[in-house]
């Protein structure tokens, strides 16, 4: 009888332990969030150079309860002196694997007073899709910008 | 003194509002003081990451820029979030952390509590005023609205429409919602949807990713839109978006991201809205404004696999193919396309068929296994091509939505059945519909063009003739993808019980630069075409259950042909039980100010079938509660007129039971309350008593509730 019962609160032990074992895994993997060296290593592949001035820089980390689908995601923006041309972005995406292409039109004249000529330049890896998106100053208080976004496929 | 002394007080509490107004009108002053133009355009951004414009408003702004381009019209852009307007300024929260609540509190208030709702209520307060300021100062100009709205920032939009004015609702040329939390179809509720048997289709529907979806993530808001608006909003929600209700998995939210793809949601929705505006504009005056559809691409872009034959006989085509291929991979590029190359020969070489570049748009692998290309072997005249087209249909991942095509280079008839996997053509054009469907072009010389007809015909593509000129052959192919009619059917799957009727339509499709001319309907995927209409709607009716694929064959004057295909699933269906309107559901008064009461609700469920409690006031859903809760404590609840709560029991799949409620009456001087009436002392005692430790206990376990609930 005292084995029965001693077996029996070990077996009680061994399925309590397993259901903790259990929740804690399935709590890791809802909660489990990772890091952002991998899209930033990605990120840091685009080199534009030095008249290009980052600005922003936001990262989102891989989550696997991704409630607005951006996990994991990289927006980077820089200001730039001077307007670019379709060939001279091109000519800075060549340098990275990307193959990334304009889309036409490509800065297309604005006719909105607040708009500004636009260009998209999209491009992939195995893993993610990029997105550089150019716009040009329409006045001299604006400012150049470009802003990189990329997203997991 | 006393009477000075407040009177300072209030000339200054005057003066600091009065200081406060000013200020607030002044930080208002920027964009509406901008100069009045024909058009001003507007959007509010999803929860972001706290710049007013993000991807979606940034591919809004441009595409509208771009398409509406007329020297007759002059445009405002104005991103929510960017300035103060009325006091208000839509502020970013991030739901992406779980962690930090923001999700689960906009989930548990159906978003219209917690930092959620605030902003949300702040967002609405910003455009409200903003476009009442703009009016006021723009309105004899004629200023008409454009609005957009991305996942959060189209529940914004949504919930400040009915606020405003008919006068400014008239105003509004189109308001664009993409991925709304608070999505509602009505088409989309019950266990047999009107929108999978095709019918009943909302007004401001357009592309929705399941037939399904009635509400989104955060429950519908009902009515959703003000009558009027229901012809000038229109609504996208793509496929695998739990955010707006294409998805009840609360991981899968891919679908959530692509609205400001290239040829997307977004970029569709600037073609409608290019065309209202060209309308209401005088022909003259209508020039530039752009409102043509990107040439043979579905919504997601074009997928093309090259299949090569690269047995003995195909050495110098094969060369010509390689330079093509090179230029042909930059058009479809261009398409929005994808490439991919898959080479065969035939059963007792080397190989059989293996895909070599797998389909995407960076085509550097892709160029770079064409070029080691290399020919060998083949054996008997026959090849293994309806093998190749199978290894290319089942092995390549290919995109939900995007026209697809499969390019086949070869010199030599096929097996048929295949020698290696047995396949016909049968099972190849059914494996091709069941794709959505992938169009074979062989481009093959005239000597064999005959044993291609009927592969090209069942899948809906055309024999190339090559006339010794690989290069020129393949380019007429490419023409003739990109020239050929876009098919679009309203659902992707359609579902019915046997002998209701499914209405099909095709109404989306169109050609650039010629005319459809008819459209042929096989309706169970035989590659039979049973019905022929010059209009792009039909209705069928299956007697009897039915689970496949029905397709519909799209023709151009222009001498191309297109198909696309949906699933349908015909059957009887066993409706679940829903949850019986919960037990002895009344609400308790526990505290009253200033006419605002404090309320506990309590009831019993009738059933265990209630996975979630949603609670409403007057019919506005205040969210919902975990099945397992018992009693809930509203607090300022408003008691200048009666209040009706209701609760309605939900099942897993968000279906509604039946509802219980209870009245609070509008507030009395004499209102009753819970009280002792007893004239006997010590019964009196033991009632309060009883009350009071009532009221501990609940209080109590309300507080735990509350714990367990976060």
């Amino acid at each position: 009888m005292g084995d029965f019962i001693n077996k029996s609160r070990q077996y009680n032990r061994l399925v309590a332990a397993l259901l903790v074992i259990v929740l804690l895994a399935v709590s890791f993997w809802l909660f489990w969030v990772g890091d952002t060296r991998d899209i930033e290593a990605t990120a840091d592949k685009f080199n534009p150079g030095p008249e290009w001035s980052l600005v922003s820089n936001v990262a989102t980390p891989p989550r696997t309860l991704c409630v607005d689908g951006s996990c994991p995601s990289l927006d980077r923006t820089w200001h730039i002196t001077h307007n670019l041309t379709k060939e001279e972005v091109t000519s800075i995406t060549r340098k990275t694997s990307w193959n990334m292409q304009p889309e036409d039109p490509c800065f297309y004249s604005s006719h909105t007073n607040t708009a500004a000529p636009t260009c998209y330049f999209h491009g992939s890896t195995p893993k993610y899709t990029l997105v550089l998106r150019v716009k040009n100053a329409t006045n001299p208080t604006d400012t150049t910008e470009a802003t990189l976004t990329i997203r997991e496929k | 003194m006393n009477n000075l002394k407040a009177l300072i007080l209030c000339a200054t509490f005057l003066l600091s509002t009065l200081f406060a107004l000013a200020l607030a009108q002044n930080t208002s002053a920027l964009a509406v003081d901008a100069s009045c133009t024909n058009l001003e355009y507007i959007f509010a951004r999803g929860s972001g990451d706290g710049s007013p414009r993000d991807s979606e408003a940034e591919r809004f702004f441009s595409q509208l820029d771009r398409r509406v381009n007329s020297s007759a019209t002059t445009s405002h852009e104005y991103a929510l979030g960017a300035e103060r307007y009325g006091g208000h300024q839509y502020p970013h929260v991030n739901v992406s952390d779980l962690g930090n609540r923001n999700a689960l509190g906009a989930v548990a208030s159906a978003g219209y509590g917690n930092d959620y709702g605030k902003s949300v209520n702040a967002g609405v307060g910003e455009l409200y005023n903003y476009i009442s300021q703009r009016h006021a100062k723009c309105g004899g100009f004629g200023t008409r609205y454009v609005l957009g709205g991305y996942s959060q920032g189209a529940q914004v939009i949504g919930q400040t429409l009915p606020k405003f004015s008919e006068e400014l609702r008239n105003r509004i040329v189109f308001s664009a919602l993409f991925g709304d939390p608070k999505l509602h179809l009505p088409e989309g509720e019950g266990i047999y949807p009107a929108a999978c048997r095709g019918k009943d289709f909302s007004a401001w529907r357009r592309i929705i990713g399941d037939c399904h979806a009635d509400g989104g993530s955060l429950k519908p808001r009902k009515p959703y839109l003000p009558t009027d608006l229901h012809n000038k909003t229109g609504l996208w929600c793509l496929a695998q978006d739990f955010v707006c209700g294409t998805s009840k998995l609360p991981y899968d939210t891919s679908g959530h991201t692509r609205y400001a793809n290239v040829n997307g949601a977004i970029d569709s929705a600037a073609i409608e809205i290019a065309k209202k505006i060209k309308a209401s504009l005088p022909s003259e005056q209508a020039d530039n404004i752009d409102t043509s559809r990107p040439r043979g691409t579905g919504t997601t872009g074009v997928d093309v696999v090259y299949v090569i034959d690269t047995t003995g006989s195909m050495g110098y085509q094969i060369q010509q193919a390689k330079a093509f291929a090179r230029q042909s991979a930059e058009q479809v590029k261009e398409m929005n396309g994808r490439v991919a190359l898959v080479a065969y020969r035939d059963a007792g070489d080397n190989y059989t068929a293996r895909i070599l570049s797998g389909l995407q748009s960076d085509q550097t692998d892709f160029l770079m296994q064409l070029d080691a290309l290399d020919v060998s072997g083949g054996g008997d005249w026959y090849e293994a091509t309806l093998h190749a087209l199978m290894t290319a249909f089942n092995g390549l991942d290919w995109k939900n939505g995007a026209t697809k095509a499969a390019v086949v280079l070869t010199d030599a008839p096929f097996h048929n059945p295949d020698k290696v996997d047995g396949s016909t053509i049968a099972t190849v054009a059914k494996r091709s519909l069941e794709i959505d469907p992938v169009n074979v072009y062989p481009v093959v010389s005239a000597g064999i063009a005959d044993y291609y007809q009927e592969l090209a015909a069942k899948t809906t593509g055309q024999v190339i003739p090559d006339t010794g000129d690989t290069a020129a052959a393949l380019t007429t192919a490419l023409k003739k993808i990109q020239e050929r009619p876009t098919p679009l059917l309203k659902n992707l799957a359609y579902s019915a019980e046997p002998g209701q009727e499914i209405t099909f339509d095709a109404s989306d499709s169109y050609v650039v630069d010629a005319t459809i001319t008819k459209y042929d309907w096989d309706f169970n995927g035989d590659g039979t075409f049973e019905h022929t209409t010059t209009e792009p709607i039909t209705d069928y009716t299956y007697t009897t259950a039915f689970t496949g694929t029905m397709q519909v064959r799209v023709s151009a004057d222009n001498g191309t042909i297109a198909n696309a295909s949906a699933t349908v699933d015909v059957s009887v269906k066993t409706p679940p039980t829903l949850p019986a309107a919960p037990n002895n559901f009344k609400a308790t008064i526990t505290a009253t100010t200033d006419m605002k009461s404090t309320v506990t609700l309590s009831w019993y469920p009738s059933d265990t079938r209630a996975q979630l409690w949603l609670l409403r006031m007057n019919d506005y859903p205040l969210g919902t509660i975990a099945a397992d809760r018992r009693s809930i404590e509203i607090t300022d609840v408003d008691r200048t007129a009666d209040v009706t709560f209701s609760l309605t029991g939900l099942t897993a799949d968000n279906l509604e039971g039946q509802a219980a409620s209870t009245v609070v009456p509008k507030y009395t001087a004499t209102a009753p309350t819970t009280t002792c009436s007893t004239t006997n002392p010590f019964t009196a005692y033991i009632c309060l008593a009883y009350l009071q430790t009532q009221q501990y206990l609940t209080s109590s376990y309300q507080t735990a509730q509350n714990l367990l609930w976060w």
